[in-house]
């Protein structure tokens, strides 16, 4: 659906992107996690057609953005993290205007599915200039759609809105990737990726550092009574053994802190009848996502603002 | 062509829902309105001291009335067309709309084209807003039709041409105070170019005048429509947008 191969693309002296390569199914939706500066929104802007690459090629369900870039246009709706808005314009004639410049064939269908879709019935009449931010994102979110692309490229989303605006956005983005659309989001806030992600790319200073499924970052981790001096090896050994039956068969690390990662569909039950007899302290689900990006970043995680990443 | 279609109905309704289209109109009506009013009292007086003299002939309303109404007409387009074109990218660079437009499945050209079509409609428009002037003109005294069809075929090529200027100096920015600034100095340098020939007689002023749209115009203006005069301004107009269209096509590379 989407195939990015060592698209790099440079300012002046500065390689914003680096050699970047990856693909996305369909239907996947994607997160691309990254710090400020580490080239999330060049990589949207090349995938979009509004920035061409230094180097290499992105390619829109088959049809390459350089070379066949309305064919590839036609498959994609792109959402900039400042909704490219005219505000001086109601929003169903600004809809209806992104249709016209899109070729759809029935604008006021499409216009109507595209409103139905992003809630904005009830503003359908205002000027875009008298709405929230909340509103504007799901009118530019409603522009991206209005064609009904495959495939949705969406940069940074539900940046700037309350805590209630981010929820309604992620609640919008997953009903939208119901139909079998593919997704692609890029973000800062790490909960976004954990809540609305199939898979994460992470990047950083320009350059893809990791890829990860969403599902395997997340797992019940589990916490053992330890001693002053730590588990014996031959203690952790046993656990491990123990484990690796209820872990998919898969054989976890038991740290000498007496910490156990399993795999998310870990019975409860079982973890707690294995454990009991070795000291059972604890038992939660929690993502790898933070440790995860912490480990190939070296940024530190600012907990003050939800998850948000501070380098 | 539908998407250039849309594009120009965007441009022209937004000159109506913003104060600039209306202050625009407002200023072109009451300034040619000012300057006709004032052409007609001069043109009563004078025909009443010449009907008055032995050796008095009747005045010529073409030259005493139509022309200073349209040579007024191109100097209120000097300042209005700048006005009018300054907001037709930068405004949208500046607002992130471009984006858009960058990013949706239509050419450069399409942009270019129904950006350039919403300024001209515009201008059409405010045209057709002073037609009552002729009108009366042509009601009231011996004005010639042929002299007012073709002094407005000057203005209309005219003001292609400063919309063409406007649309490629607002390609370039995305500041609307510095688009206006430099059509309008590209239009001054035009326009000083149009009086090279009275400057400096033949030779190179008159081959500099040549080059100017307002000597291609003013040769319009008295009734005379040659071919050369409309493949220059057709030429230009094209170079224009040609040029304009290069620059949003670069927009990806920079």
């Amino acid at each position: 659906m989407i195939e990015i191969n060592q698209l790099t693309r440079k300012f002046g002296p500065l390689t914003a992107v680096d050699s970047v390569t990856f693909k996305v199914e369909q239907g996947e939706i994607v997160g691309l996690l990254g710090l400020n500066g580490a080239g999330k929104t060049t990589i949207m802007r090349m995938m979009s057609g509004a920035l061409g690459p230094c180097g290499g090629a992105v390619k829109i369900c088959g049809n390459d953005i350089s070379t066949a870039p309305n064919e590839a246009k036609n498959d994609l709706g792109y959402l900039p993290e400042q909704p490219p808005l005219y505000k001086n314009m109601r929003v169903v004639d600004f809809l209806h205007f992104t249709a016209d410049i899109k070729g759809v064939d029935n604008p006021r269908a499409a216009v109507k599915t595209a409103i139905e879709r992003t809630g904005l019935d009830s503003v359908q009449r205002k000027v875009i200039e008298t709405l929230s931010k909340g509103y504007r994102q799901r009118v530019g979110i409603a522009q991206a759609l209005v064609h009904d692309p495959k495939v949705l490229i969406l940069d940074e989303p539900a940046s700037g809105l309350d805590p209630a605006g981010r929820a309604e956005i992620r609640d919008l983005i997953k009903h939208i990737a119901d139909s079998n659309r593919t997704v692609i989001l890029s973000t800062h806030l790490l909960w976004e990726v954990e809540e609305i992600c199939d898979r994460v790319l992470i990047l950083h200073n320009g350059k893809l550092v990791a890829k990860q499924n969403m599902a395997a970052l997340s797992v019940t981790r589990v916490a053992i009574e330890a001693e002053s001096n730590g588990l014996s090896k031959a203690k952790c050994s046993e656990i491990e053994r123990l484990l690796q039956p209820i872990n998919n068969g898969v054989r976890p690390v038991c740290t000498p802190q007496g910490v156990i990662d399993v795999t998310i569909e870990a019975n409860r039950s079982d973890l707690v009848s294995a454990l009991a007899p070795h000291g059972l302290v604890e038992i939660r689900k929690v993502n790898l996502l933070q440790e995860r990006f912490t480990e190939v970043t070296g940024a530190n995680f600012d907990g003050k603002s939800e998850g948000k990443v501070s380098s | 062509m539908r998407a250039t279609i849309a594009i120009a109905k965007r441009e022209l309704f937004g000159y109506f829902t913003t104060p600039l289209g209306w202050i625009a109109l407002s200023a072109v009506l009451l300034i040619t309105g000012f300057f006709f009013g004032w052409a007609v009292d001069l043109y009563g007086e004078v025909s009443l001291q010449s009907a008055s003299s032995p050796w008095g002939d009747p005045l010529d309303v073409d030259l005493y009335l139509v022309a200073p109404f349209f040579g007024n007409w191109a100097v209120i387009l000097l300042f209005v067309a700048p006005a009018i074109t300054m907001r037709l990218f930068a405004e949208d660079r500046s607002t992130g709309a471009f984006e858009l437009l960058l990013t949706s499945p239509i050419s450069p050209m399409q942009i270019v084209v129904g950006k350039y079509l919403g300024a001209m409609s515009f201008m059409i428009v405010m045209m057709a807003c002073t037609l009552h002037f002729p009108i009366m003109l042509l009601m009231r005294t011996t004005a010639d039709p042929g002299v007012i069809i073709s002094s407005y075929l000057a203005i209309f090529t005219l003001s292609a041409s400063f919309v063409a200027v406007g649309t490629l100096a607002s390609a370039h920015t995305k500041h609307q105070v510095l688009a206006l600034l430099g059509s309008f100095a590209i239009l001054l340098i035009f326009w000083i170019m149009g009086i090279g020939e009275t400057a400096h007689g033949e030779g190179w002023g008159s081959f500099v005048a040549q080059a100017s749209m307002l000597s291609h115009a003013n040769t319009m203006a008295r009734g005379i429509v040659r071919s050369t005069d409309i493949v220059y301004f057709v030429t230009l107009i094209s170079f224009l947008l040609f040029a304009t269209h290069q620059r949003i096509s670069s927009e990806r590379w920079r």
